[in-house]
């Protein structure tokens, strides 16, 4: 039982190392995640794009990703973005639209040195999507990374839906 | 001499009210004829003036849970009910003056602008929170105010797409063209042609 106790002891501190370095590796790809992005119009004006969460679910015929975002207009004067620059790619470059058909307008607008905390982008992706990463095209050549590399295969039923904050998924 | 002149003139008079009569009867062709003319900007005003026409509604009831991964451990959920409304129809604020095109003879056609959903809404006395927690052991995971919201938003999302797989477009320009050709047959146009502009 003597010999045990040092092993117990060091076994419970390689766990506790292992979960601290989980969790440091997860907000590091909270935040690389999160993180503001100055980027371009194709006329080159400026603006900054957050993404705040991406959200998976699925529906009847496949599934929708949902990317919120968080988007600033640094300009002094009112910035029209079309919601159709903002094309979602997965790894095998299939290039998505984001629905405009509902309650999203096709333009964005945001006001002069305003923001608007929570814009979404709906796309309707097949299952095949989530084989490798994923990324929103925003402004002129900047792809936002969203997901990583490594497969993910989203046990939904349908109406299910699951938020992620960090790209590691 | 004064019986002359009025004899003279009461003849007059039955002669011009013969003469009415006769080109009434024969050279006139009833009611007074009234030309219309087809002012195609006039007819653009008056329907544009219809602005959104919703046609159609569809009553979707859908369950929708929604998890969230917290930083870095964790997860919260929140399953909701959600009764949503969707209203499709044309947007008639968007046809151009090229859209109409008026005939001889009371003819007109008229090309429709796509049909599209107009509104999303959930009703609210129908969606309720059904199930909401945390991970059980993660109980220091802070709760999302906005998860809720999150979930309500996936929600009208799918109900979107469901009223789009259920053919809510179709049903409703085939209601805005019945619609239409009743209000231009109303308006007085004998043969009505509506079409849809791709």
């Amino acid at each position: 039982m003597k010999l045990l106790r040092p092993v117990l002891w060091w076994l419970l501190a390689a766990g506790a190392v292992m979960v601290a370095a989980l969790a440091w590796w997860r907000v590091r790809q909270a935040d690389l995640f999160s993180a503001p992005l100055r980027v371009e119009t194709f006329g080159g004006t400026n603006y900054i794009i957050q993404l705040t969460a991406a959200t998976v679910g699925r529906v009847q015929t496949g599934y929708l990703v949902i990317v919120t975002a968080r988007l600033e207009n640094p300009n002094p004067f009112e910035v029209l973005l079309q919601r159709d620059w903002f094309v979602l790619t997965d790894e095998s470059r299939d290039y998505f639209q984001p629905n405009t058909n509902g309650t999203q307008t096709a333009i964005i607008r945001i006001p002069p040195g305003g923001r608007l905390e929570r814009e979404m982008f709906s796309y309707t992706v097949s299952g095949d999507s989530f084989k490798g990463w994923l990324a929103l095209m925003a402004g002129h050549q900047r792809l936002i990374p969203i997901k990583s590399r490594q497969p993910y295969h989203p046990h939904l039923n349908d109406g299910e839906f699951v938020t992620f904050r960090r790209r590691d998924w | 001499m004064f019986k002359k002149l009025r004899n003279l003139l009461l003849f007059g008079l039955i002669a011009a009210l013969g003469a009415v009569i006769v080109y009434q009867r024969f050279f006139w062709s009833g009611a007074a004829r009234v030309i219309r003319t087809v002012d195609a900007p006039a007819v653009l005003r008056q329907i544009q003036s219809l602005q959104e026409l919703a046609t159609v509604k569809y009553t979707i009831q859908k369950v929708i849970g929604l998890e969230e991964q917290k930083v870095p451990f964790g997860a919260e959920n929140v399953m909701m009910v959600v009764l949503a409304h969707v209203k499709a129809g044309v947007d008639l604020g968007a046809l151009r003056p090229e859209d109409i095109q008026p005939g001889a003879d009371r003819r007109i056609t008229l090309r429709l602008p796509p049909a599209r959903i107009l509104d999303i809404y959930l009703d609210d006395k129908e969606t309720k929170v059904y199930q909401r927690s945390v991970t059980w052991w993660t109980p220091w995971v802070p709760n999302n105010p906005a998860l809720e919201q999150q979930a309500r938003q996936a929600a009208l999302e799918t109900v979107q797409l469901a009223a789009l797989q259920s053919g809510i477009l179709s049903n409703a320009q085939q209601n805005a063209e019945t619609a239409l050709r009743a209000f231009l047959q109303a308006a007085g146009f004998q043969q009505v042609t509506v079409l849809s502009r791709p």
